[in-house]
């Protein structure tokens, strides 16, 4: 009642104009309370979505060792020792953020931590079992049951203490653990400091090994008994009706969404417009689609997806983070590798498909909004930085050797990206209420600041005003929202304002080099169009980078903002908008490594072993660090 | 005389006895299991492992880890084998069962049956989740005395007293500021210095017409230093911070004060300075960090002590 009455007194105090633009209340599942930093008008909060700690069988067998709990403290600032072990189990390395994150979600394979429903598929031999029918009827008590009866055989031996306690405990699993830790890693307190989510990834693929994954992110701690695996239901539409009858149609507040990634590896099959009977899909199944992923994964360790290059592409900012091969089994095996395309699961490409469904169907099955994340397996969220980057997959240098021996990871990886939200507050419900909403961006790394607006009426000079970000929302749409309503013979206004990054005390952040607006739309003959227009800042800027030295030359822009209009609307055309925002040029990961090692690639002894990579074909030495929105979409009236 | 004593059935008894006796004390300090060193192939495949994860080959000081690491493993695994947690795990039944059908998926046995058939073929002893999930619970066999038993509130008092400056509520400041933008003023410490002087004439809450537009808005409620810090650079609030410490900072604007984007003028609203967090708002914290350090030495310990009563044996 108390914060209640603060809640009411914040609104007071900060001013009508706020009152009248505040957006709708948000769904509130926790106890009311309101943090000191609240802000009406939203801030950006950063955060990681994709996470693995040592419950992932991939992350344990390379030695990661990092618990749920260790991997939110290393989120929240703390120092996190990595492989490899010395004999007292001392890491010989360690990692820490110079800028602690805001939130976290830890996303263990749900195959591989262990944990099956039992009994659950009528299908199968046993289903009909006492032990099954008993499972059922009393979850929780069989679970419990059949664990205690593996537990029998070692209290003979006097191994499990009074009553097999000890063995009772052994056999709780990391479902358990992992909610634990997020428990204890939640700032409750009004600081609001750090909010963490009860997460685990569905790690679906398909029979050619094309990727299916999908993140299961919970708004709270009221989560299913047993995170529902591929294995459980080998199928999107298996995982989302477990999803309606475990959480969202449960008792009590359980909300949840799944949040898919490397559609860039799928094969092109992450997002198909045939149900899983093998026709095409419903007006309803669109809907339920909607409902349950409102966001996607447009980068990470295992590159970017947001649209597809190949020579001769016109927007040639596609080719970042590009992988070589469509799906997993090009990256075991070279030979095997099919080359992507533009059906192989790009984004910008599956969200054309996405406005074509709009017309047939009067519903979009793609309107995501959009994320970063690094898919860690050291269970270090939020380590992003190219300057130091010790792999996510495996180990890296030894910290005592003076100077890097090798690349610590395969060449093609990066170390991906940061999600963040625009929130009142720190808090699960804040956070989970604009992931719901899409008002989200995602970085390559850097914690670049954008927001980005559409409307009907906005002034051409909004970015004048200091009150621009009240005045947007108020006559407008933020980033993950819809447009519709066109008034006779007007285009939508879109304002867009970026920031650079600040950057660390040890590393100023590069500056801007220009935004883009980036138009997807379907023109009057059916057909799918995309294009790139440049709306502020400079593409020939002159800045650099020396690639002996990784220094940055020549300046850009600390900040960017311009109001554009659409010079080419057509009012019956669906469309989407999406900004992005480009920094100057940077060295990718791996040169920071190569430099340092003085490797020139036209005198051959000074590519040492593990530095082959520098030199390879498609060694990228150079990038162009970005964050993209989320985008907007314009949808005619009927 | 003597050598007629030997025949006596007693002394045979006796020796018989003594030698049994004898015989019996060492064969119990035999290691009742053995269990196989890593082979040479599965040294070459740590090997591997590393090479591919790290880009360089490891030392023969980190090989001899990687084996430690392996037979530590071996040995919590064989553990659980001997306590047949194998046969009556939900999680590794299910898993062995799959593997039945997985290579051969036609067979129609009942569960029960592909699970017997499972064990009888082994499968146990090679599966990757099987091994992880076992050696999972020996881990947390030696965590649970620790997470049943009762924390010990004197540790946690003495952690918190002895660490004072571990559970500090960093100062914070609440604040409005006037922005001047370097990329739209060639100028921008100049303007700014003509900015202050308006400044003078308005009240703080009118202030905002004389900034120009910032991204992450003009007014912040109550952050810390690395939280400004984050939208204004480090440079920059380490100088606020700085001056609200020394100078007078009540009922005036602060400033020019530079951050990556142009000058800011500052009007503070409230600062406050650092504070011990209490006692049970840390706790939890507090808690959780005594547990692991103490569940880390139990698992250590159980490791020595299986490590006695297991055998070796080069492969």
């Amino acid at each position: 009642m108390l914060n209640f009455c603060r809640f009411v007194l914040v609104l007071l105090l900060s001013g009508q104009s706020f009152a009248a633009i505040m957006p709708a209340a948000e769904e509130v599942t926790e106890d009311v309370f309101r943090c000191s930093h609240y802000s009406a008008l939203r801030t950006a909060f950063y955060g990681d979505t994709h996470v693995h700690t040592k419950y992932s069988l991939d992350a344990s067998t390379q030695d990661t060792r990092t618990t749920p709990a260790e991997a939110y403290q290393f989120a929240k600032g703390w120092r996190l020792g990595i492989q490899p072990w010395n004999k007292q189990g001392r890491a010989q390395r360690s990692l820490r953020l110079q800028r602690p994150l805001d939130f976290t979600a830890l996303t263990d394979h749900a195959e591989l931590i262990g944990e099956v429903k039992i009994c659950n598929s009528p299908g199968m031999e046993g289903y009909r079992s006492w032990s099954c029918k008993l499972y059922r009827w009393w979850p929780r008590g069989a679970y419990y049951l059949f664990n205690y009866m593996s537990s029998v055989e070692a209290t003979h031996l006097g191994f499990c203490g009074d009553n097999g306690a000890l063995c009772k405990q052994a056999a709780l699993g990391p479902w358990q653990e992992t909610q634990q830790a997020a428990e204890e890693a939640y700032d409750r307190s009004e600081a609001c400091s750090f909010t963490s989510f009860v997460a685990y990834e569905w790690t679906g693929v398909t029979p050619g090994s094309g990727n299916l994954h999908r993140n299961v992110i919970f708004r709270n701690e009221q989560v299913p008994e047993f995170p529902f695996s591929w294995i459980d239901g080998p199928s999107k539409e298996a995982l989302w009706q477990a999803l309606d009858r475990e959480c969202i149609n449960a008792e009590g507040n359980c909300d949840v969404l799944t949040i898919p990634h490397n559609s860039n590896l799928s094969g092109g099959l992450m997002f198909t417009l045939t149900g899983p009977d093998g026709k095409p899909v419903t007006a309803e199944h669109t809907r339920w689609r909607a409902r349950m992923e409102p966001l996607v994964e447009v980068t990470q360790h295992k590159g970017t997806s947001e649209c597809f290059f190949a020579e001769g592409t016109r927007d040639e900012l596609c080719a970042y983070e590009q992988l070589s091969y469509q799906t997993f089994k090009g990256q075991n095996s070279r030979s095997l590798a099919k080359a992507p395309d533009s059906t192989t699961g790009f984004l910008r490409e599956v969200m054309l498909q996405g406005l074509q469904e709009q017309q047939r169907l009067g519903e979009n099955p793609f309107k995501w909004g959009w994320l970063g994340s690094t898919d860690t397996h050291l269970g270090a969220p939020g380590a992003v930085s190219e300057r130091d980057f010790q792999g996510h997959g495996g180990a890296g240098v030894p910290a005592n050797d003076d100077l890097p021996k090798g690349l610590p990871d395969a060449l093609e990886f990066s170390p991906g990206g940061l999600a963040v939200l625009y929130a009142e507050q720190n808090t699960r419900d804040s956070l989970f209420d604009a992931m719901r909403r899409k008002e989200a961006y995602g970085t390559s790394g850097p914690r670049i600041g954008v927001r980005f607006f559409a409307g009907w009426d906005y002034p051409e000079n909004l970015c004048e005003q200091q009150d621009l970000l009240a005045r947007a929302y108020a006559g407008g749409v933020a980033m993950g929202g819809d447009l519709n309503n066109a008034p006779a013979g007007r285009a939508p206004r879109f304002v867009v304002q970026a920031v650079k990054d600040v950057g660390d005390k040890d590393f100023p952040g590069t500056d801007l080099q220009r935004v883009q607006i980036i138009k997807g739309w379907v023109d009057s003959a059916g057909n799918t169009q995309s294009k790139v227009f440049d709306v502020a800042g400079d593409a020939n800027n002159g800045a650099s980078v020396d690639l002996s030295t990784c220094d940055r030359k020549g300046s850009g822009f600390a900040s960017l903002c311009s109001v554009w209009q659409d010079p080419e609307f057509t009012a019956a055309d669906n469309a989407y908008y999406y900004a992005r925002v480009l920094e100057n040029p940077s060295c990718r990961w791996s040169q920071y490594i190569c430099s340092a090692n003085k490797v020139d690639c036209s005198n051959a002894d000074s590519i040492t072993e593990g530095l082959e990579g520098c030199c390879a074909d498609d060694h990228r030495p150079v990038i162009q660090e970005r964050a993209w929105t989320s985008p907007i979409w314009y949808t005619p009236s009927r | 005389m003597r050598l007629n004593s030997f025949k006596k059935p007693w002394l045979h008894f006796l020796l018989i006895g003594a030698l049994l006796y004898i015989l019996q004390a060492t064969l119990q300090t035999v290691p009742r299991v053995t269990i196989q060193l890593p082979s040479e192939e599965r040294i070459a495949e740590l090997r591997g492992q590393w090479l591919r994860s790290t880009g360089y080959p490891p030392s023969a000081e980190q090989v001899q880890q990687l084996v430690d690491d392996e037979i530590n493993q071996e040995i919590l695994f064989q553990q659980a084998l001997r306590l047949q947690w194998h046969l009556t795990d939900a999680v590794v039944r299910q898993r062995l069962i799959r593997d039945v059908l997985f290579v051969d998926p036609e067979n129609n046995s009942d569960e029960q049956a592909l699970f017997e058939q499972a064990i009888e073929l082994g499968l146990h002893e090679n599966d990757l989740v099987v091994r992880r999930r076992l050696v999972q619970r020996m881990e947390m066999m030696a965590y649970a005395p620790i997470r049943l038993g009762a924390v010990d509130e004197q540790a946690l008092q003495s952690i918190y007293e002895n660490n004072p400056t571990a559970f500090v509520q960093s100062p914070r400041i609440k604040f409005r500021h006037v922005f001047i933008s370097s990329d739209r003023h060639a100028e921008a410490v100049q303007q700014a210095r003509s900015r202050l002087q308006q400044l003078s004439t308005v009240t703080a809450e009118s202030s905002s017409r004389l900034s120009d537009p910032f991204l992450h808005g003009l007014q912040f409620n109550s952050l810390n230093e690395s939280q400004i810090a984050r939208y204004f650079g480090a440079d920059f609030s380490r100088e606020l911070f700085q001056q609200v410490q020394y100078e007078a900072w009540q009922d005036r604007w602060l400033g020019p004060i530079t951050s990556s984007y142009g000058e800011h003028l500052v009007w503070i609203e409230a600062a406050q300075t650092a504070q011990q967090k209490p006692f049970a708002e840390v706790r939890k914290t507090i808690v959780s960090q005594w547990r692991r350090e103490r569940e880390q030495q139990a698992l250590n310990e159980m490791i020595k002590q299986l490590r006695r009563e297991y055998g070796f044996d080069q492969a």
